[in-house]
């Protein structure tokens, strides 16, 4: 039963209403929608984009593009600079000059990184309880000593700052 | 506009070249040098005896007690 309503559909030729009205004015000919058509982009290594930048051209423009036609030394530095702005949106100077944002972002992370150092400290201040006796400064000392008599790293390591026979740590 | 790729592959080329020779360089000397000198400085004259002796006066040895 369902499978029969599909045949239907696909009988009728069901595509989009628009393009298909488009398609009955033109006798048969769908007229090209924008997004199908080549697009202009400023890309430093694509230096000659598919179309040119300014795709309908005023009277003006169009008349100078007839005089593109003639010899160019017939151009003026202006006509030319226009024709150049026809076709290419910006220089490369002007799509590889840098912008300022590096100064938002290294702001903005600064200002989140100060943010999260108040939370840390409200957290410390009211949150967090009292830290493990292992950390007093008479169970670190006892714990050193400890490292010490057992040689813990000497070559490199704990052991190789302590001067033994002076009883301090080397200078 | 001749030879982009060229030049800009030129220019990084080198520049890997340099930087991964130079931090290779720069552990080397500044790291594993040293620590190998540390190492043959330690133990040209040890005495693992000694060392023995003293952990063991320390206490800190189970099996052998200080007296």
């Amino acid at each position: 039963m369902l499978a029969s309503r599909v045949f239907s559909l696909v009988g009728r030729r069901s595509i989009s209403t628009s393009l298909c009205l488009r398609a009955h004015g033109h006798a048969g000919v769908v007229k090209a929608e924008d997004y199908t058509l080549p697009v202009y982009a400023d890309r430093r290594d694509v230096p000659l984009p598919e179309v040119a930048f300014v795709r309908d051209l005023s009277a003006q423009q169009r008349a100078l593009k007839e005089k593109e036609k003639a010899s160019w030394s017939a151009l003026s530095v202006d006509e030319k600079v226009e024709l150049y702005r026809i076709k290419f949106n910006e220089t490369y100077a002007e799509m590889n000059k840098g912008t300022n944002q590096w100064k938002t972002v290294l702001g903005g992370v600064l200002f989140f990184l100060g943010v999260t150092g108040l939370i840390l400290i409200w957290q410390k201040h009211f949150m967090y309880g009292p830290v493990p006796h292992t950390f007093s400064e008479e169970w670190v000392s006892a714990q050193t000593k400890r490292m010490l008599d057992m040689r813990v790293n000497p070559v490199q390591g704990i052991t190789a700052q302590w001067d033994f026979d002076k009883n301090e740590w080397k200078k | 506009m001749r030879g982009l790729l060229a030049r800009r592959m030129k220019f990084h080329l080198l520049g890997a070249f340099l930087v991964s020779v130079g931090s290779a360089a720069l552990y080397k000397f500044g790291v594993a040098e040293p620590r190998k000198r540390a190492y043959e400085d330690f133990y040209r004259n040890y005495d693992p005896m000694k060392d023995f002796e003293a952990m063991k006066a320390a206490g800190v040895l189970e099996s052998a007690p200080p007296n």
